[in-house]
């Protein structure tokens, strides 16, 4: 059936290539063929062509329930008869169904399926920490997307996990999690360690959201860390090894800390708040989240420093 | 007795509107619905009503919709918009000041 719609297409293709405008009579194909020819856009044409064929049909199936005794071939006949001039319908289809309409609507679709392969191999291959591949950062994160489980050159990058270095006074897995704003907020993970001549408590959080193109930002000015020995942490500006190497108190006695971006993916960031002057007397402190009244609050237990 | 196509031209689109005023119809449902309305003074070129309904619907004065027969075959269906309703409103008044104009033309003696 579909190869002898084809060479019939064929033929008409031929014929009006030819220039003919065939007066004769038209089977219900060639009606079909000629009224639909005009929409260039292949998938409009067929969806109205579909249409068409259906009302074709619908006729067809009505005169003969009229005229049980009409055969076949004649209510097909009359069925197209009744549709009118092919030519004159093709026309006005032609003109209302215009090409660049649908192939701006077909790249409007193309446009979608790259923007989310796009976010797809983004998230899989080029967030830090949401990868799949053996890439140089591959080395930086574990399997839980955090960070500092390998054991690299750069002491920073093993900050986290609990080792035997003397100098690592805490480590702790916390995992408390928080809703603001249609975002997870969690604190991951935490450790404190001696430095040269002060205590350095490292923290990192990570901000879940599905919606991506907010990629989970935390702002800065809205964080506060405190202490039980009522000491304020002041968030200085600057990326991370700035704070950690160089950089004095600030002039009101607050203490010295930072946050620092640190890997993604794509629904989520990761943050590392950093406190370099941490009080040996502490017994814990706290981060808050908020505008002005917190949003979220999360405590760390120093005490296990002195077990 | 035929009507003179351009009398059905000026007024189709009003027509398929108000078929469309009474509930959702596929393009045959309308001929056969404006013929037994009319008692069969309209008989419309059955094709040419898509060219309409296809204009209608760019235009956002109708919407439509897929719906399987009892056949199995989809059949298209097309809904009036409440852009369509004021289309449709538009048309009926311009109707009445040419029914009346034509009116007063034929009685005028």
């Amino acid at each position: 059936m579909k190869q002898e719609e084809k060479k019939k297409s064929q033929r008409l293709e031929h014929q009006e290539n030819a220039g003919g405008r065939g007066q004769a009579r038209l089977d219900g194909f060639q009606w079909l063929y000629i009224a639909t020819r005009g929409i260039r856009f292949r998938p409009d044409r067929a969806a109205v062509r579909r249409e068409l064929e259906a009302h074709l049909e619908d006729k067809q199936a009505d005169l003969r329930r009229i005229f049980p005794e009409m055969s076949q071939e004649e209510a097909e006949r009359r069925a197209v008869e009744s549709m009118g001039d092919a030519w004159e319908v093709r026309k006005q289809l032609a003109k209302i169904h215009k090409p660049w309409l649908g192939y701006l609507w077909r790249l409007s679709q193309v446009l979608a399926v790259l923007a989310c392969l796009w976010l797809v191999s983004f998230g899989l291959f080029r967030g830090e920490d949401a990868y799949l591949g053996d890439d140089g950062y591959s080395e930086l994160w574990d399997v839980d997307n955090l960070p500092g489980t390998a054991v690299m050159g750069d002491q920073d990058d093993r900050r986290y996990l609990p080792g035997d270095d003397p100098n690592q006074l805490l480590a702790l897995e916390i995992g408390q999690t928080e809703h603001v704003g249609g975002q997870n907020v969690s604190l991951r993970r935490a450790a404190l360690w001696q430095g040269d001549d002060r205590r350095e408590l490292y923290l990192y959080l990570r901000v879940d959201t599905w919606r991506f193109w907010e990629r989970g930002v935390l702002r800065e000015e809205w964080m506060k860390v405190t202490d039980d020995r009522g000491n304020c942490y002041a968030l200085e500006e600057g990326n991370y090894y700035a704070l950690v190497t160089a950089g004095d108190p600030p002039e009101d006695g607050s203490r010295a800390s930072g946050l620092a971006w640190g890997g993604y993916g794509p629904f989520h960031s990761g943050y590392e708040v950093y406190l370099r002057d941490v009080d040996p007397e502490a017994r814990w402190i706290r981060l808050d989240y908020g505008p002005t009244q917190p949003l979220v609050s999360f405590t760390v237990e120093l005490k296990e420093e002195d077990q | 007795m035929k009507l003179d196509k351009g009398l059905m031209a000026g007024s189709s689109t009003m027509l398929v509107l108000t078929l469309l005023e009474s509930g959702d119809m596929y393009g045959y449902q309308m001929i056969e619905e404006l013929s037994r309305r009319s008692n069969q003074v309209f008989q419309m070129q059955e094709g040419t009503l898509y060219p309409i309904l296809h204009t209608l619907e760019k235009g956002k004065y109708l919407s439509s919709y897929e719906q399987q027969a009892p056949t199995g075959r989809m059949r298209k269906y097309y809904k009036l918009t409440r852009k369509g309703r004021e289309l449709l409103g538009e048309k009926k008044s311009e109707w009445e000041k040419f029914h009346s104009g034509v009116e007063a033309v034929l009685s005028f003696s």
